[in-house]
């Protein structure tokens, strides 16, 4: 076992890696009464095209989802009432890019039990087609109660408009024809390639003993064999540097128009480390140009070229880059021209720079103040391959040249224009 | 509670565990539904525009120097009394460059010297209007904002419809003023401080900038009557459905068995495998999602799920099947136990949190009460089957509501 510490933060970590490559990152937090435990895999929404051992498979999209309800399920009853009658609350949640289970309890009664129940219930996948096919109208009503609200059904309009194939054209949870043809073969495929225990991640926040809570997992693990096994890898269809659709108009039962501005980047392969960079480059020069650190932000107010609604997003990872920028009450149209012509005009001052950076310390901080989210956004990050803790300070090493040259390089030919308007 | 003045009492929690500090206040007022709209504009000024910060880049200046402090503004609908909560939300100076005494003064300047002018009323009332509109085009959220307006159509209920955007026509600066005038000069007050703070400094700083006599504000809860109702179905241009099912029971917040009525509507909606969750959604898949709520003054129960309309009444029939099984005691015992464990669960995490640790503290206060964390624990794991089923025999189911989506598009 590991320990290292972030004496800036006044927060330690113990880390170990188990014999089946399980890794496991433990924050000890000794004047709390809760403990928040999560377990998760990079196995998300995105991941439907991969390669395992030299074959290539397509599966429904929405299936890592369905996964995620199916592997709630166990033999000897429904895994939701065994926590309930330990007093922990799990849940769980796919995403474009991992999947992860994770509850919450106070107090030292039930957590061995209760970790131990997370480790077993995830670890195994007890499915029949009966089941199966019972919980399919549940996830058609999930899946209908996102699209019909209308930020979703932008953005994932957005998303179809921008790629062709890259599959965040698909909703997490799929769609109603791709759920009803979801088989127990196709799950139990899915699950075997995407849930070996070298590609997951343990990360746990309690009061208690970090060696206690690690001896737990640790002999836990000790008593399942896991097959030593090749990482299954996407294996996307390609996708063409222009966008899907250069506009897309559609109509929802909403009080005003709202637009999107997509750019697509293309940056070729990033690394990891080139791709946070790219990431938290772009991020700073839009924060610092779209927002009151901008002078000119009161008056794009008063002539109500932005409102409240306002905002933009940034992705960049090995695969796809693109920025979105998001408005209302105005036209699609409008917006790329207003963009335009602030990024253009835009530059980056020393000054404002060093004021992000405390706005950027102040929420990175704020962080620690709710303990679940806080144990939710670290196995995402590690998820992801990114210690947050090495982001938060190659984030402040950011430099206004550094922005700049990156913004600058950026190729801004293909866009999409999207616009929901009222029915 | 410490009363630094009449009715204003201050309340420092020490507690070094948190990273930020945060100071609320909150002002207890009576209501008028007529100064909903002032009252969220206060919320969008206090904080924002002070007269040492006049402009949004000089308040983001000043705040992005105390690294990124938040300013938090909502309000409480009370029966006929509102809580307008203000809080203050900063990192611990222990972990950057920065002095305690800097925020007391911001806390100080903003709270004490806002700045009004009529551009910024211009502009907060332009996104007000957008603001709710957005909020109503979110179906479930419509449907909701529907029902407060059907059941409250005859009493304070209707306090809570939040779409108050036919104030906007008549709004002035000087309503605005004399609404901040009133929140400071005629609520009741309470400031709650929480973190790694020091009581004593704080009480100094602070105890002067309210300074006269303010009134002894405090709610007191109404229950509602109701009367049956024809089911409601209302259409809207959605692809799925909401049903909600009002019912109304003896029970409020100031019930001396309040706690029974928790743990009995837990049961049957208000946790993750509850009655409901198992009889709806698990056996029948009728739903992904349905869960019962109380509102706790009022003595109402409301189940609300997203459906297809056409399960509706299979869905009303199954709730007052449920009910009447924690009537007949006709459910494994273990399962009262299980809720009971998921509620103490969640109250002892309350002092994990800043936030609901105020919440918890001012809840006693405004209840005239003196319950401690392991005083509710104990009265939650003495209630018995005998006492679930007593509650659940005073639900009265008074109406169904449904928002209907589209026929076409859920099939």
């Amino acid at each position: 076992m590991q320990r290292i510490d972030y004496p800036d933060f006044k927060e330690t970590c113990f880390y170990e890696e188990m014999e089946n490559g399980l890794k496991v990152y433990v924050f000890h937090k000794p004047d709390f009464k809760s403990s928040y435990a999560a377990f998760g895999t990079p196995y998300g929404a995105l991941d439907i095209h991969q390669k395992y051992h030299g074959k290539h498979y397509d599966f429904h999209p929405g299936i890592a989802h369905f996964l995620e309800h199916k592997v709630f399920e166990d033999e000897d009853g429904d895994v939701l009432s065994k926590f309930a009658e330990l007093g922990a609350s799990v849940n769980a949640f796919t995403s474009y890019t991992e999947t992860v289970y994770h509850f919450s309890l106070t107090g030292e009664e039930n957590f061995r039990e209760a970790l131990e129940m997370l480790l077993d219930f995830v670890q195994k996948l007890n499915i029949s087609h009966d089941s199966i096919e019972a919980e399919k109208p549940i996830i058609i009503q999930e899946v209908s109660m996102y699209e019909q609200q209308a930020n979703t059904r932008l953005l994932n309009e957005t998303y179809k408009s921008l790629f062709k194939n890259y599959p965040l054209i698909n909703d997490i949870g799929g769609d109603v024809k791709s759920v009803n043809e979801i088989s127990k073969d196709e799950l139990e495929t899915c699950y075997n390639i995407n849930y070996h225990p070298s590609n997951m991640i343990v990360s746990i926040v309690s009061f208690m003993d970090p060696e206690y809570i690690i001896s737990i997992i640790r002999d836990n693990q000790s008593k399942k064999k896991f097959l030593k096994d090749e990482t299954a890898t996407n294996d996307n269809h390609p996708e063409a540097e222009c966008v899907n659709r250069e506009y897309f108009e559609f109509n929802m039962d909403v009080s005003t128009t709202k637009n999107v501005y997509a750019i697509k980047l293309n940056l070729g392969k990033l690394t990891k480390d080139d791709s946070l960079l790219y990431e938290n480059a772009i991020r700073s020069y839009l924060q610092l140009c779209f927002s009151n650190l901008n002078p000119e932000y009161q008056k794009w107010i008063d002539q109500k070229l932005i409102t409240d609604y306002f905002s933009y997003e940034v992705e960049i990872n090995e695969d796809v880059a693109y920025i979105l920028f998001c408005s209302e009450d105005n036209t699609a149209e409008e917006l790329k021209t207003f963009i335009d012509r602030e990024m253009a005009r835009f530059e980056v001052k020393e000054d404002t720079l060093k004021q992000l950076k405390h706005r950027y310390i102040g929420n990175f901080f704020d962080e620690f103040s709710d303990l679940e989210s806080f144990n939710i956004t670290f196995i995402r990050d590690m998820l992801d391959e990114i210690n947050p803790f090495d982001a938060y300070c190659r984030y402040l090493e950011l430099d206004t040249k550094t922005i700049e040259n990156i913004v600058k390089s950026l190729d801004f030919s293909h866009f999409s224009l999207i616009s929901l308007k009222s029915a | 509670m410490i009363e630094i003045n009449p009715n204003v009492k201050v309340k420092v929690i020490k507690d070094s565990k948190f990273k930020h500090i945060d100071v609320s206040f909150k002002f207890i007022k009576n209501f008028k539904k007529d100064e909903m709209l002032t009252d969220y504009i206060l919320g969008e000024i206090l904080g924002e525009y002070s007269k040492a910060y006049q402009t949004k880049s000089k308040m983001a200046k000043r705040k992005d120097e105390l690294y990124g402090l938040n300013v938090y503004s909502y309000q409480d609908i009370l029966c006929d009394h509102k809580v307008f909560n203000l809080t203050y939300h900063f990192l611990n100076p222990f972990f950057v460059d920065t002095k305690i005494q800097e925020y007391f003064d911001f806390i100080k300047e903003t709270l004490t010297r806002p700045f009004f002018s009529s551009e910024i009323l211009d502009e907060i009332l332009y996104n007000y209007d957008l603001k709710i509109a957005r909020i109503l085009d979110k179906p479930q959220r419509y449907a909701t904002n529907q029902l407060v307006k059907i059941i409250g159509k005859d009493n304070h209920l209707s306090n809570k419809d939040l779409d108050n955007r036919y104030l906007i026509k008549d709004m002035t600066l000087d309503k605005v003023i004399s609404g901040y005038k009133e929140l400071m000069n005629n609520s009741s007050i309470y400031i709650y401080a929480i973190g790694d703070i020091n009581e004593d400094s704080f009480i100094e700083y602070f105890k002067d900038l309210f300074n006269g006599v303010r009134p002894y504000i405090n709610y007191q809860p109404k229950k509602i009557t109701l009367t049956n109702q024809e089911d409601i179905i209302e259409d809207k241009n959605i692809s799925q459905s909401y049903l909600k099912i009002v019912y109304e029971t003896d029970y409020s917040n100031m019930n001396e068995d309040y706690y029974k009525w928790l743990v009995a509507d837990a049961m049957l909606g208000a946790i993750p495998n509850s009655l409901l969750f198992r009889e709806v959604r698990e056996k029948r898949s009728l739903c992904y999602t349905i869960s019962s709520g109380i509102l706790k003054p009022e003595g109402l129960s409301i189940v609300s799920s997203a459906i297809s309309f056409s399960t509706y009444k299979e869905i009303v029939d199954l709730t007052d099947k449920c009910i009447q099984m924690l009537i007949e005691k006709n459910y494994d015992y273990q399962e009262l136990e299980t809720t009971k464990k998921i509620l103490i669960n969640s109250l002892n995490a309350n002092s994990d949190d800043a936030r609901s640790t105020i919440d918890f503290i001012h809840s006693n206060e405004i209840n005239n009460k003196n319950y401690s964390i392991k005083d509710i624990t104990g009265i939650i794991a003495r209630i018995n089957i005998d006492d679930v089923s007593e509650v659940m025999q005073t639900y009265k189911r008074r109406l169904v509501y449904v928002l209907r989506g589209n026929e076409n598009a859920e099939n």
